[in-house]
Protein backbone atom coordinates (compact mmCIF):
# COMPACT_ATOMS: atom_id res chain seq x y z
CA UNK A 1 0.00 0.00 0.00
CA UNK A 2 2.86 2.42 0.49
CA UNK A 3 4.58 2.03 -1.99
CA UNK A 4 1.33 2.35 -4.67
CA UNK A 5 0.96 5.33 -3.11
CA UNK A 6 4.38 6.71 -2.99
CA UNK A 7 4.46 5.99 -6.62
CA UNK A 8 0.90 7.99 -6.85
CA UNK A 9 2.79 10.99 -5.74
CA UNK A 10 5.40 10.96 -7.96
CA UNK A 11 3.16 10.45 -10.53
CA UNK A 12 1.84 13.21 -10.31
CA UNK A 13 4.99 15.54 -9.20
CA UNK A 14 6.22 14.44 -12.66
CA UNK A 15 3.32 14.27 -14.72
CA UNK A 16 2.52 17.17 -16.63
CA UNK A 17 -0.48 19.04 -15.30
CA UNK A 18 -2.69 20.49 -18.25
CA UNK A 19 -4.25 24.03 -17.65
CA UNK A 20 -7.49 22.40 -16.99
CA UNK A 21 -6.35 20.79 -14.56
CA UNK A 22 -4.91 23.78 -12.71
CA UNK A 23 -7.99 25.72 -12.41
CA UNK A 24 -9.42 22.77 -10.01
CA UNK A 25 -6.92 22.81 -8.26
CA UNK A 26 -6.46 26.77 -7.72
CA UNK A 27 -9.78 26.23 -6.73
CA UNK A 28 -9.69 23.89 -4.62
CA UNK A 29 -7.55 25.88 -3.07
CA UNK A 30 -9.69 28.93 -2.83
CA UNK A 31 -12.28 26.99 -0.68
CA UNK A 32 -9.89 25.61 1.68
CA UNK A 33 -8.41 29.10 2.35
CA UNK A 34 -8.51 32.44 0.49
CA UNK A 35 -11.49 34.10 -1.09
CA UNK A 36 -12.50 34.23 -4.27
CA UNK A 37 -11.17 36.81 -6.81
CA UNK A 38 -7.63 37.14 -6.12
CA UNK A 39 -6.51 33.50 -7.22
CA UNK A 40 -8.88 33.42 -10.37
CA UNK A 41 -8.33 37.16 -11.42
CA UNK A 42 -6.08 36.03 -14.27
CA UNK A 43 -8.41 33.13 -15.40
CA UNK A 44 -11.32 33.74 -18.18
CA UNK A 45 -13.28 31.15 -19.75
CA UNK A 46 -14.22 31.89 -23.42
CA UNK A 47 -17.01 30.32 -25.27
CA UNK A 48 -16.41 29.31 -29.02
CA UNK A 49 -20.32 28.94 -30.33
CA UNK A 50 -20.73 27.95 -33.37
CA UNK A 51 -24.00 27.04 -35.73
CA UNK A 52 -23.52 23.56 -37.60
CA UNK A 53 -24.21 23.76 -41.40
CA UNK A 54 -27.62 22.99 -42.13
CA UNK A 55 -27.76 21.88 -45.21
CA UNK A 56 -25.19 20.44 -47.74
CA UNK A 57 -21.80 22.23 -48.59
CA UNK A 58 -21.72 24.24 -51.52
CA UNK A 59 -20.26 22.21 -54.94
CA UNK A 60 -17.96 23.46 -56.53
CA UNK A 61 -19.05 23.71 -60.32
CA UNK A 62 -15.79 20.61 -61.22
CA UNK A 63 -17.49 18.85 -58.49
CA UNK A 64 -20.79 19.03 -59.60
CA UNK A 65 -19.84 17.87 -63.33
CA UNK A 66 -17.84 15.10 -62.51
CA UNK A 67 -20.53 13.98 -59.73
CA UNK A 68 -23.41 14.60 -62.87
CA UNK A 69 -20.54 12.65 -65.15
CA UNK A 70 -20.45 9.59 -62.80
CA UNK A 71 -24.08 9.32 -62.20
CA UNK A 72 -25.15 9.60 -65.62
CA UNK A 73 -22.36 6.90 -66.78
CA UNK A 74 -24.21 4.90 -63.77
CA UNK A 75 -27.39 5.08 -64.67
CA UNK A 76 -26.32 4.41 -68.57
CA UNK A 77 -24.27 0.57 -67.13
CA UNK A 78 -27.82 -0.25 -64.82
CA UNK A 79 -30.05 -2.55 -65.46
CA UNK A 80 -33.66 -2.48 -66.76
CA UNK A 81 -36.27 -1.33 -64.78
CA UNK A 82 -38.37 -4.83 -64.00
CA UNK A 83 -41.63 -3.63 -65.32
CA UNK A 84 -43.25 -7.26 -65.03
CA UNK A 85 -41.86 -7.17 -61.17
CA UNK A 86 -43.96 -3.83 -59.96
CA UNK A 87 -46.56 -3.93 -62.69
CA UNK A 88 -49.02 -7.16 -62.45
CA UNK A 89 -49.95 -8.37 -66.45
CA UNK A 90 -53.17 -7.55 -67.53
CA UNK A 91 -53.89 -4.84 -64.59
CA UNK A 92 -54.55 -1.13 -64.97
CA UNK A 93 -52.14 -0.03 -63.21
CA UNK A 94 -49.29 -1.97 -66.16
CA UNK A 95 -51.62 -0.48 -69.21
CA UNK A 96 -51.34 3.03 -67.26
CA UNK A 97 -47.55 2.53 -66.86
CA UNK A 98 -47.31 1.34 -70.72
CA UNK A 99 -48.53 4.39 -71.89
CA UNK A 100 -46.60 6.80 -69.90
CA UNK A 101 -43.71 5.52 -71.06
CA UNK A 102 -42.01 6.65 -74.00
CA UNK A 103 -40.25 3.80 -76.15
CA UNK A 104 -37.01 4.19 -78.52
CA UNK A 105 -37.41 3.59 -81.87
CA UNK A 106 -36.53 0.05 -83.33
CA UNK A 107 -33.91 -0.75 -85.66
CA UNK A 108 -35.26 -1.40 -89.31
CA UNK A 109 -33.26 -2.54 -92.28
CA UNK A 110 -33.01 -0.15 -94.92
CA UNK A 111 -33.47 3.23 -92.50
CA UNK A 112 -30.91 5.45 -91.84
CA UNK A 113 -30.97 6.74 -88.00
CA UNK A 114 -28.91 10.12 -87.44
CA UNK A 115 -28.53 9.43 -83.53
CA UNK A 116 -26.76 5.90 -84.34
CA UNK A 117 -28.85 2.49 -85.04
CA UNK A 118 -30.79 1.07 -82.12
CA UNK A 119 -29.49 -1.64 -79.66
CA UNK A 120 -32.86 -2.81 -78.61
CA UNK A 121 -33.14 -5.40 -75.55
CA UNK A 122 -36.50 -5.75 -73.51
CA UNK A 123 -37.59 -2.71 -74.80
CA UNK A 124 -34.65 -0.62 -74.03
CA UNK A 125 -32.05 1.24 -76.05
CA UNK A 126 -28.80 -0.21 -74.54
CA UNK A 127 -26.54 2.61 -75.83
CA UNK A 128 -28.53 5.21 -73.26
CA UNK A 129 -29.75 5.45 -70.17
CA UNK A 130 -33.07 4.46 -69.36
CA UNK A 131 -36.00 7.09 -68.64
CA UNK A 132 -38.93 5.81 -66.26
CA UNK A 133 -42.13 7.98 -66.58
CA UNK A 134 -44.54 7.41 -63.60
CA UNK A 135 -47.98 8.08 -64.82
CA UNK A 136 -49.76 10.76 -63.70
CA UNK A 137 -52.69 9.84 -61.51
CA UNK A 138 -55.95 11.36 -62.81
CA UNK A 139 -58.62 9.79 -60.80
CA UNK A 140 -56.64 11.36 -57.72
CA UNK A 141 -55.20 14.43 -59.13
CA UNK A 142 -57.14 16.18 -55.89
CA UNK A 143 -55.28 14.47 -53.03
CA UNK A 144 -51.56 14.54 -52.20
CA UNK A 145 -49.69 12.54 -55.03
CA UNK A 146 -46.38 12.17 -53.98
CA UNK A 147 -44.80 9.84 -56.18
CA UNK A 148 -45.33 11.32 -59.46
CA UNK A 149 -45.16 14.88 -58.37
CA UNK A 150 -42.19 16.93 -59.05
CA UNK A 151 -39.45 17.69 -56.65
CA UNK A 152 -39.18 21.56 -56.15
CA UNK A 153 -35.88 22.19 -53.46
CA UNK A 154 -36.03 25.02 -51.25
CA UNK A 155 -33.62 28.07 -52.13
CA UNK A 156 -30.20 27.82 -50.36
CA UNK A 157 -30.10 31.99 -50.27
CA UNK A 158 -32.50 33.36 -47.29
CA UNK A 159 -34.47 35.98 -46.76
CA UNK A 160 -31.57 37.38 -44.41
CA UNK A 161 -28.22 36.79 -47.30
CA UNK A 162 -30.55 38.70 -49.34
CA UNK A 163 -31.15 41.62 -46.40
CA UNK A 164 -27.43 41.17 -45.38
CA UNK A 165 -28.57 40.47 -42.03
CA UNK A 166 -25.03 39.04 -39.68
CA UNK A 167 -27.42 38.77 -37.06
CA UNK A 168 -29.53 35.89 -38.06
CA UNK A 169 -29.29 32.51 -37.60
CA UNK A 170 -30.84 31.21 -41.08
CA UNK A 171 -28.12 33.24 -43.21
CA UNK A 172 -25.08 30.77 -45.27
CA UNK A 173 -26.76 28.05 -44.47
CA UNK A 174 -24.53 25.93 -45.83
CA UNK A 175 -21.57 27.33 -43.13
CA UNK A 176 -20.70 26.71 -40.17
CA UNK A 177 -21.39 30.32 -37.91
CA UNK A 178 -19.74 31.21 -35.37
CA UNK A 179 -20.88 34.11 -32.71
CA UNK A 180 -18.75 37.30 -32.15
CA UNK A 181 -19.59 39.84 -30.07
CA UNK A 182 -18.56 43.52 -29.43
CA UNK A 183 -17.51 44.75 -26.07
CA UNK A 184 -15.63 48.11 -25.57
CA UNK A 185 -15.46 48.78 -29.08
CA UNK A 186 -13.95 45.42 -30.19
CA UNK A 187 -15.05 42.37 -32.09
CA UNK A 188 -14.31 39.22 -29.60
CA UNK A 189 -15.60 36.12 -28.92
CA UNK A 190 -17.42 35.96 -25.80
CA UNK A 191 -15.35 36.06 -22.88
CA UNK A 192 -16.46 35.36 -19.19
CA UNK A 193 -13.68 35.90 -16.15
CA UNK A 194 -14.28 33.40 -13.69
CA UNK A 195 -15.67 35.20 -10.45
CA UNK A 196 -16.18 32.02 -8.51
CA UNK A 197 -14.87 28.57 -8.58
CA UNK A 198 -16.26 26.50 -11.08
CA UNK A 199 -15.66 24.24 -14.21
CA UNK A 200 -14.67 26.76 -17.45
CA UNK A 201 -17.45 25.06 -19.18
CA UNK A 202 -20.26 25.80 -16.98
CA UNK A 203 -18.50 29.60 -16.64
CA UNK A 204 -18.86 29.88 -20.29
CA UNK A 205 -22.41 28.09 -20.47
CA UNK A 206 -23.31 30.84 -17.28
CA UNK A 207 -22.29 34.06 -19.07
CA UNK A 208 -23.50 33.39 -22.38
CA UNK A 209 -27.07 33.32 -20.54
CA UNK A 210 -26.36 36.25 -18.88
CA UNK A 211 -25.40 38.15 -22.00
CA UNK A 212 -27.72 36.47 -24.34
CA UNK A 213 -31.12 35.00 -23.05
CA UNK A 214 -32.39 32.09 -21.58
CA UNK A 215 -34.43 31.31 -24.33
CA UNK A 216 -31.48 29.39 -25.73
CA UNK A 217 -30.66 25.63 -26.34
CA UNK A 218 -26.70 25.04 -26.59
CA UNK A 219 -24.48 21.88 -26.45
CA UNK A 220 -21.10 22.14 -24.82
CA UNK A 221 -18.62 19.57 -26.83
CA UNK A 222 -16.27 19.16 -23.82
CA UNK A 223 -15.15 19.93 -21.04
CA UNK A 224 -11.88 20.22 -22.13
CA UNK A 225 -10.95 23.77 -23.47
CA UNK A 226 -9.81 24.01 -27.37
CA UNK A 227 -7.69 26.37 -26.97
CA UNK A 228 -5.69 28.75 -24.25
CA UNK A 229 -4.70 32.72 -25.11
CA UNK A 230 -2.06 34.78 -23.19
CA UNK A 231 -2.94 38.36 -21.70
CA UNK A 232 0.06 40.49 -19.89
CA UNK A 233 -2.16 43.27 -18.56
CA UNK A 234 -4.49 43.15 -21.29
CA UNK A 235 -2.48 42.68 -24.23
CA UNK A 236 -2.69 39.37 -26.21
CA UNK A 237 0.97 37.84 -26.43
CA UNK A 238 2.32 35.13 -28.30
CA UNK A 239 1.26 31.76 -27.86
CA UNK A 240 5.39 30.75 -26.93
CA UNK A 241 5.30 33.12 -24.89
CA UNK A 242 7.95 32.55 -21.53
CA UNK A 243 6.26 35.18 -19.23
CA UNK A 244 5.19 33.72 -16.21
CA UNK A 245 2.50 36.58 -14.85
CA UNK A 246 -0.10 36.06 -17.10
CA UNK A 247 -3.78 35.94 -17.73
CA UNK A 248 -5.45 33.08 -19.35
CA UNK A 249 -8.41 32.42 -21.20
CA UNK A 250 -9.57 29.34 -22.34
CA UNK A 251 -12.03 28.60 -25.09
CA UNK A 252 -14.98 26.21 -24.44
CA UNK A 253 -16.55 24.94 -27.69
CA UNK A 254 -20.15 24.63 -27.90
CA UNK A 255 -22.84 24.39 -30.56
CA UNK A 256 -26.38 26.44 -30.83
CA UNK A 257 -29.14 23.59 -31.30
CA UNK A 258 -32.56 26.29 -30.28
CA UNK A 259 -33.38 29.69 -29.64
CA UNK A 260 -31.68 32.92 -30.80
CA UNK A 261 -29.16 35.03 -29.11
CA UNK A 262 -30.78 38.39 -28.01
CA UNK A 263 -28.75 41.20 -26.51
CA UNK A 264 -29.42 41.34 -22.55
CA UNK A 265 -26.78 42.86 -21.37
CA UNK A 266 -25.29 46.73 -21.40
CA UNK A 267 -22.24 45.15 -22.23
CA UNK A 268 -23.05 43.64 -25.36
CA UNK A 269 -22.78 46.77 -27.94
CA UNK A 270 -23.49 44.22 -30.82
CA UNK A 271 -23.41 40.43 -32.26
CA UNK A 272 -22.97 38.72 -35.48
CA UNK A 273 -23.20 35.24 -36.68
CA UNK A 274 -20.19 35.21 -39.26
CA UNK A 275 -18.14 32.56 -41.41
CA UNK A 276 -14.39 31.77 -41.06
CA UNK A 277 -13.99 34.53 -43.97
CA UNK A 278 -16.23 37.07 -42.68
CA UNK A 279 -14.49 36.62 -38.57
CA UNK A 280 -10.95 37.03 -40.20
CA UNK A 281 -12.41 40.55 -41.60
CA UNK A 282 -14.33 41.64 -38.13
CA UNK A 283 -11.39 40.62 -35.78
CA UNK A 284 -7.62 41.63 -34.70
CA UNK A 285 -5.17 40.02 -36.65
CA UNK A 286 -3.55 38.73 -33.72
CA UNK A 287 -6.34 37.33 -32.60
CA UNK A 288 -7.41 35.60 -35.49
CA UNK A 289 -4.08 34.33 -36.12
CA UNK A 290 -4.34 32.25 -32.75
CA UNK A 291 -7.91 31.06 -33.33
CA UNK A 292 -8.07 30.77 -36.81
CA UNK A 293 -7.37 27.47 -36.88
CA UNK A 294 -10.42 26.14 -34.32
CA UNK A 295 -12.72 27.44 -37.29
CA UNK A 296 -14.28 25.95 -39.77
CA UNK A 297 -13.62 26.06 -43.69
CA UNK A 298 -16.88 24.32 -44.51
CA UNK B 1 15.86 -30.20 -41.47
CA UNK B 2 12.48 -30.28 -42.49
CA UNK B 3 12.33 -26.60 -43.09
CA UNK B 4 15.25 -26.78 -45.33
CA UNK B 5 14.36 -26.62 -48.61
CA UNK B 6 16.08 -28.17 -52.05
CA UNK B 7 14.32 -26.78 -54.92
CA UNK B 8 15.04 -30.00 -57.39
CA UNK B 9 14.73 -32.96 -55.05
CA UNK B 10 13.67 -33.42 -51.57
CA UNK B 11 16.14 -33.60 -48.80
CA UNK B 12 18.97 -36.55 -48.82
CA UNK B 13 17.98 -36.99 -44.79
CA UNK B 14 14.34 -38.12 -46.08
CA UNK B 15 15.59 -41.09 -48.08
CA UNK B 16 12.44 -41.56 -50.29
CA UNK B 17 12.17 -42.09 -54.05
CA UNK B 18 10.54 -39.14 -55.31
CA UNK B 19 10.13 -35.39 -54.16
CA UNK B 20 8.03 -34.26 -51.53
CA UNK B 21 8.67 -30.78 -52.56
CA UNK B 22 6.95 -29.37 -54.82
CA UNK B 23 9.12 -27.22 -57.74
CA UNK B 24 8.75 -23.45 -57.70
CA UNK B 25 7.94 -23.00 -60.94
CA UNK B 26 5.12 -24.81 -60.62
CA UNK B 27 3.70 -22.68 -57.93
CA UNK B 28 4.07 -19.35 -59.56
CA UNK B 29 -0.07 -18.81 -61.07
CA UNK B 30 -0.06 -18.00 -64.51
CA UNK B 31 -3.68 -15.86 -65.73
CA UNK B 32 -3.63 -17.29 -69.60
CA UNK B 33 -5.83 -15.04 -70.66
CA UNK B 34 -4.01 -12.07 -69.25
CA UNK B 35 -0.69 -13.52 -71.82
CA UNK B 36 -3.17 -13.61 -74.59
CA UNK B 37 -3.31 -10.72 -76.93
CA UNK B 38 -6.82 -10.93 -77.76
CA UNK B 39 -8.48 -8.89 -74.93
CA UNK B 40 -6.24 -5.96 -73.92
CA UNK B 41 -9.38 -4.58 -71.81
CA UNK B 42 -8.92 -7.64 -69.29
CA UNK B 43 -5.72 -6.08 -68.70
CA UNK B 44 -6.75 -2.85 -67.31
CA UNK B 45 -8.26 -2.36 -63.61
CA UNK B 46 -11.57 -2.16 -62.87
CA UNK B 47 -11.05 1.60 -61.84
CA UNK B 48 -10.17 2.23 -65.29
CA UNK B 49 -13.66 3.42 -66.96
CA UNK B 50 -12.08 1.30 -69.95
CA UNK B 51 -11.92 -1.78 -68.06
CA UNK B 52 -15.40 -3.96 -68.18
CA UNK B 53 -15.84 -4.28 -65.07
CA UNK B 54 -16.16 -0.27 -64.40
CA UNK B 55 -18.81 0.77 -62.23
CA UNK B 56 -18.99 4.59 -60.98
CA UNK B 57 -18.86 4.69 -57.52
CA UNK B 58 -18.92 8.32 -56.25
CA UNK B 59 -21.91 9.68 -58.30
CA UNK B 60 -23.65 11.57 -55.91
CA UNK B 61 -22.71 13.99 -52.90
CA UNK B 62 -22.46 11.97 -49.80
CA UNK B 63 -23.93 14.16 -47.06
CA UNK B 64 -23.60 11.42 -44.13
CA UNK B 65 -19.74 11.59 -44.64
CA UNK B 66 -19.84 15.30 -45.52
CA UNK B 67 -21.37 15.94 -41.77
CA UNK B 68 -18.69 13.45 -40.26
CA UNK B 69 -15.81 14.76 -41.52
CA UNK B 70 -17.23 18.58 -41.25
CA UNK B 71 -18.62 18.72 -38.37
CA UNK B 72 -18.87 15.07 -35.94
CA UNK B 73 -14.57 14.51 -36.35
CA UNK B 74 -13.08 17.60 -34.30
CA UNK B 75 -16.21 17.71 -32.00
CA UNK B 76 -15.08 13.74 -31.37
CA UNK B 77 -11.38 14.55 -31.18
CA UNK B 78 -11.86 17.33 -28.48
CA UNK B 79 -14.48 15.12 -26.35
CA UNK B 80 -11.96 11.95 -25.87
CA UNK B 81 -9.11 13.68 -26.01
CA UNK B 82 -6.61 13.33 -22.52
CA UNK B 83 -3.59 15.41 -22.28
CA UNK B 84 -0.85 12.95 -22.04
CA UNK B 85 -2.87 10.12 -22.25
CA UNK B 86 -0.74 6.51 -22.32
CA UNK B 87 -1.79 3.52 -24.62
CA UNK B 88 -4.00 1.16 -22.30
CA UNK B 89 -2.67 -2.33 -22.71
CA UNK B 90 -5.18 -4.94 -23.51
CA UNK B 91 -5.34 -8.45 -22.22
CA UNK B 92 -2.78 -10.52 -24.16
CA UNK B 93 -2.30 -14.38 -24.16
CA UNK B 94 0.37 -15.20 -21.33
CA UNK B 95 3.80 -17.24 -22.36
CA UNK B 96 4.98 -19.70 -20.45
CA UNK B 97 8.10 -18.90 -18.35
CA UNK B 98 10.08 -21.51 -19.40
CA UNK B 99 11.24 -22.68 -16.21
CA UNK B 100 10.21 -26.68 -17.52
CA UNK B 101 11.85 -27.87 -20.75
CA UNK B 102 8.04 -29.16 -21.80
CA UNK B 103 7.21 -25.48 -21.74
CA UNK B 104 8.86 -25.12 -25.48
CA UNK B 105 6.14 -25.54 -28.25
CA UNK B 106 3.54 -25.61 -25.48
CA UNK B 107 0.81 -22.75 -26.85
CA UNK B 108 0.67 -19.36 -24.70
CA UNK B 109 -1.65 -19.47 -21.84
CA UNK B 110 -5.25 -17.18 -22.60
CA UNK B 111 -5.35 -14.19 -21.37
CA UNK B 112 -6.09 -13.46 -17.52
CA UNK B 113 -9.55 -13.92 -17.28
CA UNK B 114 -10.57 -13.67 -20.81
CA UNK B 115 -10.89 -16.26 -23.65
CA UNK B 116 -9.10 -14.16 -26.25
CA UNK B 117 -6.95 -11.36 -26.29
CA UNK B 118 -8.64 -7.48 -26.09
CA UNK B 119 -7.04 -4.90 -27.83
CA UNK B 120 -4.89 -1.84 -26.75
CA UNK B 121 -6.78 1.02 -26.70
CA UNK B 122 -4.39 3.75 -27.76
CA UNK B 123 -4.75 7.40 -26.59
CA UNK B 124 -7.74 9.75 -29.26
CA UNK B 125 -5.45 11.25 -31.52
CA UNK B 126 -6.20 12.74 -35.23
CA UNK B 127 -5.28 9.61 -36.54
CA UNK B 128 -7.80 7.74 -34.75
CA UNK B 129 -10.87 9.90 -34.83
CA UNK B 130 -13.98 7.27 -35.73
CA UNK B 131 -15.50 6.75 -38.56
CA UNK B 132 -18.13 4.57 -40.76
CA UNK B 133 -16.93 1.16 -41.74
CA UNK B 134 -19.44 -0.57 -42.65
CA UNK B 135 -23.09 -1.86 -42.26
CA UNK B 136 -24.02 -5.38 -42.54
CA UNK B 137 -27.95 -5.94 -42.50
CA UNK B 138 -28.60 -9.87 -41.63
CA UNK B 139 -31.96 -11.78 -42.09
CA UNK B 140 -31.76 -14.93 -40.48
CA UNK B 141 -35.21 -16.83 -41.15
CA UNK B 142 -36.02 -19.21 -38.80
CA UNK B 143 -38.93 -21.30 -40.92
CA UNK B 144 -36.30 -21.43 -44.07
CA UNK B 145 -35.85 -24.69 -42.50
CA UNK B 146 -39.98 -26.10 -43.91
CA UNK B 147 -40.51 -23.51 -46.26
CA UNK B 148 -37.16 -22.54 -48.01
CA UNK B 149 -39.05 -20.25 -50.85
CA UNK B 150 -39.16 -17.52 -48.15
CA UNK B 151 -35.11 -17.49 -49.03
CA UNK B 152 -36.09 -15.55 -52.40
CA UNK B 153 -38.70 -12.92 -50.73
CA UNK B 154 -35.79 -12.43 -47.83
CA UNK B 155 -33.21 -12.09 -50.74
CA UNK B 156 -35.49 -9.61 -52.54
CA UNK B 157 -36.71 -7.28 -49.51
CA UNK B 158 -32.91 -6.77 -48.38
CA UNK B 159 -31.74 -5.92 -52.46
CA UNK B 160 -34.98 -3.60 -52.43
CA UNK B 161 -34.44 -1.56 -48.94
CA UNK B 162 -30.44 -1.22 -49.53
CA UNK B 163 -30.05 -1.04 -53.61
CA UNK B 164 -26.82 -3.64 -52.79
CA UNK B 165 -26.77 -7.34 -54.45
CA UNK B 166 -27.54 -10.01 -51.22
CA UNK B 167 -25.46 -12.64 -50.39
CA UNK B 168 -27.24 -15.77 -48.81
CA UNK B 169 -26.20 -17.53 -44.94
CA UNK B 170 -26.48 -20.74 -44.05
CA UNK B 171 -26.98 -22.89 -41.03
CA UNK B 172 -23.64 -23.40 -39.18
CA UNK B 173 -24.41 -26.48 -37.05
CA UNK B 174 -26.89 -29.22 -37.06
CA UNK B 175 -29.58 -28.26 -34.39
CA UNK B 176 -32.27 -31.20 -34.75
CA UNK B 177 -34.63 -29.72 -32.20
CA UNK B 178 -34.87 -26.63 -34.56
CA UNK B 179 -34.91 -28.87 -37.43
CA UNK B 180 -31.80 -26.88 -38.71
CA UNK B 181 -29.04 -28.98 -40.68
CA UNK B 182 -25.89 -27.82 -41.53
CA UNK B 183 -25.67 -26.34 -44.79
CA UNK B 184 -29.06 -25.17 -44.86
CA UNK B 185 -30.00 -21.70 -46.72
CA UNK B 186 -31.04 -19.54 -43.86
CA UNK B 187 -31.67 -16.27 -44.92
CA UNK B 188 -29.05 -13.52 -46.12
CA UNK B 189 -27.04 -10.33 -45.70
CA UNK B 190 -26.14 -7.16 -47.68
CA UNK B 191 -23.06 -5.46 -46.65
CA UNK B 192 -22.72 -1.92 -47.03
CA UNK B 193 -19.83 0.33 -47.55
CA UNK B 194 -19.10 4.00 -48.75
CA UNK B 195 -22.74 6.16 -50.01
CA UNK B 196 -24.97 3.08 -49.88
CA UNK B 197 -24.24 2.54 -46.15
CA UNK B 198 -24.65 6.64 -45.90
CA UNK B 199 -27.57 6.20 -47.97
CA UNK B 200 -28.89 3.19 -45.51
CA UNK B 201 -28.20 4.89 -42.37
CA UNK B 202 -29.54 8.48 -43.55
CA UNK B 203 -33.05 6.85 -44.42
CA UNK B 204 -33.16 4.50 -40.96
CA UNK B 205 -32.99 7.85 -38.90
CA UNK B 206 -35.15 10.04 -40.83
CA UNK B 207 -37.77 8.04 -42.24
CA UNK B 208 -38.01 4.42 -40.35
CA UNK B 209 -36.95 4.88 -36.70
CA UNK B 210 -39.04 8.38 -35.75
CA UNK B 211 -42.24 5.97 -37.04
CA UNK B 212 -41.79 3.00 -35.03
CA UNK B 213 -44.13 3.79 -31.88
CA UNK B 214 -42.39 1.39 -30.03
CA UNK B 215 -38.78 2.13 -30.92
CA UNK B 216 -37.19 3.92 -27.38
CA UNK B 217 -33.36 4.00 -28.96
CA UNK B 218 -30.72 1.46 -29.30
CA UNK B 219 -29.75 -0.30 -26.27
CA UNK B 220 -26.28 1.57 -24.86
CA UNK B 221 -25.54 -2.16 -23.75
CA UNK B 222 -25.63 -3.45 -27.20
CA UNK B 223 -22.37 -3.65 -29.21
CA UNK B 224 -18.99 -6.12 -29.37
CA UNK B 225 -17.27 -3.46 -26.42
CA UNK B 226 -14.70 -2.30 -29.08
CA UNK B 227 -16.76 -0.36 -31.24
CA UNK B 228 -19.46 -2.10 -33.37
CA UNK B 229 -22.83 -1.74 -32.91
CA UNK B 230 -25.71 -3.79 -33.39
CA UNK B 231 -29.74 -3.75 -33.12
CA UNK B 232 -32.71 -5.40 -34.89
CA UNK B 233 -35.95 -4.60 -36.22
CA UNK B 234 -39.33 -6.74 -36.44
CA UNK B 235 -40.91 -7.26 -39.64
CA UNK B 236 -43.71 -4.63 -38.95
CA UNK B 237 -40.78 -1.92 -38.08
CA UNK B 238 -39.50 -3.01 -41.79
CA UNK B 239 -42.74 -1.91 -43.32
CA UNK B 240 -41.50 1.56 -42.82
CA UNK B 241 -38.49 1.88 -45.16
CA UNK B 242 -40.03 3.72 -48.08
CA UNK B 243 -39.45 0.84 -50.88
CA UNK B 244 -42.39 -1.15 -48.84
CA UNK B 245 -44.22 1.52 -47.39
CA UNK B 246 -45.39 2.51 -50.91
CA UNK B 247 -45.44 -1.06 -52.19
CA UNK B 248 -47.04 -2.53 -49.25
CA UNK B 249 -49.43 -5.09 -51.78
CA UNK B 250 -46.15 -6.73 -53.03
CA UNK B 251 -44.77 -7.60 -49.28
CA UNK B 252 -47.38 -9.34 -48.11
CA UNK B 253 -44.98 -11.18 -46.27
CA UNK B 254 -41.99 -8.89 -43.98
CA UNK B 255 -39.17 -10.09 -42.53
CA UNK B 256 -36.83 -8.62 -39.45
CA UNK B 257 -33.52 -7.62 -39.97
CA UNK B 258 -29.93 -7.57 -37.53
CA UNK B 259 -27.96 -4.01 -38.13
CA UNK B 260 -24.65 -4.21 -37.59
CA UNK B 261 -22.46 -0.93 -37.48
CA UNK B 262 -18.81 -1.51 -37.90
CA UNK B 263 -17.39 1.70 -37.04
CA UNK B 264 -13.70 2.55 -36.70
CA UNK B 265 -13.99 3.31 -33.27
CA UNK B 266 -11.98 1.67 -30.20
CA UNK B 267 -14.77 1.38 -27.70
CA UNK B 268 -18.21 1.40 -28.08
CA UNK B 269 -18.54 4.37 -26.22
CA UNK B 270 -16.49 6.22 -29.42
CA UNK B 271 -19.03 4.47 -31.43
CA UNK B 272 -21.96 5.55 -29.75
CA UNK B 273 -20.71 9.22 -29.73
CA UNK B 274 -20.35 8.85 -33.74
CA UNK B 275 -23.59 7.30 -34.36
CA UNK B 276 -25.86 10.03 -31.80
CA UNK B 277 -24.33 12.38 -34.34
CA UNK B 278 -25.66 10.96 -36.91
CA UNK B 279 -29.07 11.04 -34.94
CA UNK B 280 -29.23 7.47 -33.82
CA UNK B 281 -30.64 7.65 -30.25
CA UNK B 282 -29.30 5.79 -27.60
CA UNK B 283 -31.12 4.16 -24.37
CA UNK B 284 -29.94 2.17 -21.00
CA UNK B 285 -27.56 2.14 -19.03
CA UNK B 286 -23.80 1.22 -20.23
CA UNK B 287 -21.38 -0.98 -20.26
CA UNK B 288 -17.33 -0.50 -20.41
CA UNK B 289 -14.50 -2.97 -20.56
CA UNK B 290 -12.07 -3.02 -17.71
CA UNK B 291 -9.08 -1.82 -18.00
CA UNK B 292 -9.18 0.76 -20.34
CA UNK B 293 -9.67 4.64 -20.07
Amino acid sequence: MLEMGQSEIEHSITGYSPPFVEVFTMSVRNFASVAAGSELAGISSALLLSRIPLVTPDLHPFEAAYYNYQNELKRRLMWTFPKYYYFRKGTVAEREFVQAQKYPLFKRPGVWFPRGVPDLKHGRDRRFKEEVTLPKQQERADEDDELSKPVVFNSRVTAADEAGDLTSLERRLSRTLYLLIKTKGAWKFPSFPLVEPKPLHEAAEQGLREIGSVNMNTWTVSNTPTAVLKYSNGKLLDAETQEKEVEREYFIKSHIIGGDFQISSSDVEEFRWLTKEEVEQTVEPQYYGQLGHLLSTV
Amino acid sequence: MLGYRSFSTSSVSLKVGCAMVKPVHHRVKVIKKLLSPRFPELKLSPTDPRSPKFRPEITHQDRVQEHIHNTLRSDLMLINYIHGEKPAEGLKRRQWDFTSPYHINRPARPPKGEKVPTPTIMPQSWKNVPGIEKVVVHSFVANCTSDPKLNIGVSLQLQQITGVKPQSVYAKTNLPSFGLRKGVKMGAKVELTGRDASQFLSTLTELVLPRITTFEGISNRAGSRYGTVSFGLKPEDVLYFPEIYYNQDAWAKRFGMDITIHTTAQLDREARQLLSGLGLPFVGTEREPKLTR
